[in-house]
């Protein structure tokens, strides 16, 4: 399948664009504009079901004045088509004479922290299918339990062009690949499922040794079945110790929510107005970074065309920065962290985390475990959610085991965990060393965006368990 | 380039590559959207989005390509694409490109926006987020003040004589107000939606969503424990929405719903019955056709406790001897064909929810509930997730508890409701419909707390 020419849209319109965006006085106008290929195929029942690929392409206009924005996005790519929703997006902004124009534009120069070296869009379909097979054949080796397999491979390629009137003109292409295996294990009365979902901002090349298709699908295999033999986790109050990688969807859900600009700047967070302050464990030290070299959150530019960043959240368990989009910067009297994301170009952007993690502490695992006499270790967890306001999270716990006096002993399934952001963060007392990261796909206001969560083992004192 | 030129240029290279047969779903949507923030509109956005899914029939196999550029070099390109995902699929597919049902026709009129669509909407949220601060004076803020209009036509046009399109529109909003004491912050939303946006009434949902914050003050954990449980429509609705691909043909095809096969048997209390009906009065999207062509209509797929049907498409009727339910569905241009529910709801009584939370006697009643996507595994029907409410005792409400789970497994729920209320609800427009509830009494379910 050919990776097809497609040329933004030339400097001259989109001076034009902006000119038309600024005419009833707004202080700011911006173009996202964005050509899209994705591609996913889907493997059930040892077949390939259907095989999808998607060419999206669209433009978003945003005007703004002092904190009042306005967007209007379009699949209508052409001249009238974005003069259109230029002047849609400045009626509604405000209603006055003309107050800036665009600054000439000075192409933005950065390198490639993120290259693809095999592109999605130059790989058969057939070579997709072949590791698809390859996941099933893996993850129904583990038993003859494992009822159902089903396996995702999807990619995608943006090329994304966002220019505004302060002079901004940058361009990016980027590379996004994953797979996802999913096994079902069934004794025929009850189902349990296990999933690994690996995935980098990379081409198909993490193929060919960074990703191990077999190894993962058989790890998705092997939840399923340790948890179709489990019986059912009791609730209560415990201590709980959370395994590094996906483990870090905890930090993700109880805090990194609550210190992005669009709740903090609008006084919608319990971390507003805490700079400075102690709101964590000393042993908590956390990060949200844009550029790790391939990482699944990563992107070398963010979707207002910043430059992404390592910007450390909290250090030793004091508060040092938030996430923060121009907007909210603007809001807030902070400058952009590179935090400005979206899904595409149908939604205006807000700060998001990228890869966000805990730094590796300094408890040895064992000691982690040895230090609990009842209580539960999670070794996988599902997703999660909080309301930022009060802080109130919970996520699944997908993989669970039971700790007594110092040893993992019983799996358990079905346990969540819920509690406080502001609570859970004081009662991380224990920190380990391995940190590892895990993938995922985090929905806000600005759409589905790639996020990594990581963390080392991590000890929390006391939580809320839910079960039966 | 016109859709009727792309249409034809399409037809052309699907004949001339040599697919058996094709279909053209198209849709075009229109979105607006404002939030207000402190007495102004601080947020407006708008969207008009197109896209046009191709699928064919080449060899005996289904392809799929999507596109929002109409060119013709584009044309041949969607053909070339769907060619390619035809030739990778290795099921045999049942060819469910259709005829039209004879004597049907649907054809939209095209969409309207509202006169004045946006001050209605300003006028929604500022009055709403007004309504919240009026109201107490312990409300500090409102965290969220949003209404949004969205409106979308779809057409269905295909080699076999099909040409069928529709509209749809309604309008939602969402407020949030923010009580603060002792340190602690409480923060209740409400959701509301109607069929157009004078229509909306958001400030009625205002003060609902400031009674349920400020009723919260000084909430605690319930004791762990096995409690009688009496789901409000909301958190009925979260889990009916949540679990209704268990009554998915399409599941049962791929061995994840428990359900499959099971029709004539007791699944649920006997006092049950679930309905997915497209022209339920008291819901507001009323769909004609579903996304095959097919007309919809009505049916019980619960009744009195014993499962009558899984909810079809044309194709998983086929695999499993059934007739198709007409509930086929795209979740957007570019999915594949699956199965969705219309307006799926679980039929009431005639007893006030007074006169429920009064026989149940003792329990926990349950307003809210969050982290579905998480907590809930439609695979294996069990769900364990963060909850508030209030504790039920001598049939009368009681203390506001918080920062509790509840947890269950969806298959059993429906064997343990011991009664329902009178008060269907209908949560906000998605997907094909809406999904209804009344207060739904269930003994028991495992609450873990203190």
């Amino acid at each position: 399948m050919s990776d097809r020419r497609c040329q933004p849209p030339s400097p001259a319109l989109v001076e034009e664009v902006l000119t038309a965006a600024c005419s009833r006085g707004a202080d700011f106008a911006e173009l996202f504009w964005e050509d899209t290929h994705t591609h996913s195929v889907n493997l059930i029942d040892q077949k390939i079901e259907n095989a999808l690929r998607n060419h999206i392409r669209g433009a978003g206009i945003r005007v703004v004045k002092g904190l009042r924005s306005t967007y209007v996005s379009t699949a209508d790519v052409g001249r009238e088509g974005l003069l259109k929703a230029a002047r849609e997006a400045a009626a509604a902004c405000c209603d006055g004479p003309a107050l800036v124009r665009p600054l000439p534009f000075a192409p933005l120069q950065f390198a490639d922290l993120h290259p693809c070296r095999l592109s999605p869009t130059t790989v058969e379909t057939g070579e997709k299918a072949a590791l698809l097979h390859l996941a099933d054949r893996a993850a129904r080796s583990c038993g003859d339990e494992i009822a159902q397999v089903s396996a995702t491979l999807a990619d995608r390629v943006q090329r994304v062009l966002i220019a505004n009137t302060e002079g901004l003109w940058a361009e990016d292409r980027r590379a996004r690949t994953r797979m996802g295996i999913s096994a079902i294990a069934s004794d025929g009365v009850q189902n349990q499922t296990g999933f690994e979902g690996p995935g980098r901002s990379a081409g198909y090349e993490i193929f060919a040794g960074e990703i191990d298709v077999e190894a993962a699908a058989k790890e998705a295999a092997r939840t399923a079945l340790t948890m179709l033999h489990a019986p059912e986790c009791p609730g209560g109050r415990m201590p709980v110790a959370i395994e590094n990688g996906f483990g870090g969807v905890l930090f993700h859900e109880a805090c990194g929510h609550s210190l992005e600009a669009e709740a903090v700047g609008r006084g919608n967070s319990e971390f507003a107005g805490r700079l400075g302050e102690k709101i964590a464990g000393e042993k908590v030290t956390a990060i949200d970074d844009g550029t790790l070299p391939g990482a699944w959150g990563s992107t070398n530019i963010d979707d207002e065309g910043h430059p992404t960043q390592r910007t450390v959240l909290i250090e030793n368990g004091i508060l040092k920065n938030y996430m923060v989009d121009w907007l909210g910067g603007r809001r807030m009297g902070l400058p952009s962290t590179g935090s400005g994301r979206r899904e595409s170009y149908r939604y205006a952007p807000v700060s998001r985390m990228r890869n966000t993690f805990i730094a590796p502490g300094p408890d040895e695992n064992e000691a982690i475990l040895r230090s609990m006499d009842r209580g539960l270790y999670c070794k996988k967890m599902g997703g999660g959610s909080v309301n930022p306001v009060t802080g109130e999270f919970n996520f699944a716990v997908s993989e669970g085991y039971l700790v007594e006096r110092g040893e993992i002993t019983t799996p358990v399934r079905g346990a969540s965990l819920i509690g406080t952001g502001s609570q859970v963060l004081l009662d991380i007392d224990m920190v380990g060393r391995d940190l590892a990261h895990g993938q995922g796909m985090c929905g806000a206001a600005s759409g589905a965006v790639p996020t990594n969560v990581g963390q080392p083992l991590i000890r929390v004192r006391e939580i809320t368990v839910g079960g039966k | 380039m016109t859709f009727d030129s792309f249409k034809e240029e399409v037809a052309r290279r699907a004949k001339e590559a040599g697919a058996e047969a094709f279909e053209l779903y198209s849709v075009r949507n229109k979105t607006m959207e404002v939030a207000a923030h402190e007495g102004e509109v601080d947020t407006f956005s708008s969207d008009q989005d197109f896209a046009v899914n191709l699928r064919l029939l080449a060899g005996g196999r289904m392809g799929y390509a999507t596109t929002q550029v109409l060119s013709p070099e584009e044309a041949s390109w969607l053909v070339e694409s769907a060619l390619d995902s035809a030739r990778a699929t290795q099921n045999a597919d049942i060819d469910e490109i259709c005829a039209p049902a004879e004597g049907f026709a649907a054809r939209s009129g095209g969409l309207s926006e509202p006169e004045a669509l946006y001050s209605q909407l300003q006028r929604q949220v500022l009055t709403a987020e007004r309504a919240c601060l009026a109201a107490d004076s312990r409300i500090t803020s409102v965290s969220d003040a949003q209404a949004a209009w969205g409106g979308g036509t779809r057409a269905i046009y295909n080699s076999r004589g099909l040409d069928l399109s529709d509209e749809t529109c309604y309008a939602v909003g969402v407020i949030g107000p923010t009580a603060k004491e002792g340190g602690r912050s409480y923060n209740e939303y409400e959701v509301a939606s109607a069929p157009d946006p004078s229509a909306l009434s958001l400030q009625s949902a205002a003060q609902k969503a400031v009674e349920a914050t400020l009723s919260f003050i000084g909430s605690e954990p319930a004791d762990t424990g096995r409690y009688a449980v009496a789901l409000a429509p909301a958190v009925a609705c979260d889990l009916l929405g949540t679990f209704s691909g268990v009554f998915s043909g399409l599941a049962a095809v791929k061995g994840l719903s428990l359900l499959k096969g099971r029709e004539g048997e007791a699944v649920a209390a006997p006092c049950l019955t679930l309905r997915d009906d497209p022209f339920c009065m008291e819901a507001i999207l009323h769909r004609r056709f579903d996304d095959q062509g097919v007309p919809t209509f009505g049916k019980n797929l619960i009744e009195k406790g014993v499962l009558k049907t899984l909810l079809h498409n044309r194709k998983t009727a086929a695999l499993l001897g059934a007739k198709t339910t007409a509930n086929a569905y795209k979740s957007g241009a570019s999915a594949p064909l699956g199965v969705t529910p219309t307006n799926l709801y679980f039929t009431p009584s005639e007893r006030s929810r007074a006169q429920l939370l009064k026989e149940m006697g003792e329990g926990v009643f349950i307003t809210n509930v969050k982290g579905l996507h998480a907590g809930a595994n439609p695979t294996t029907g069990d769900f364990s997730l963060e909850a508030k409410g209030y504790l039920v005792a001598g049939g009368q409400l009681g203390r506001p508890v918080s920062g509790i789970t509840v947890a269950g497994n969806f298959y059993q729920l429906l064997k343990d409701v011991r009664g329902l209320a009178d008060d269907l609800a209908f949560d906000a427009p998605g997907g094909a419909g809406q999904i209804g509830s009344p207060t739904v009494w269930v003994d028991g379910l495992s609450v873990s707390g203190r």
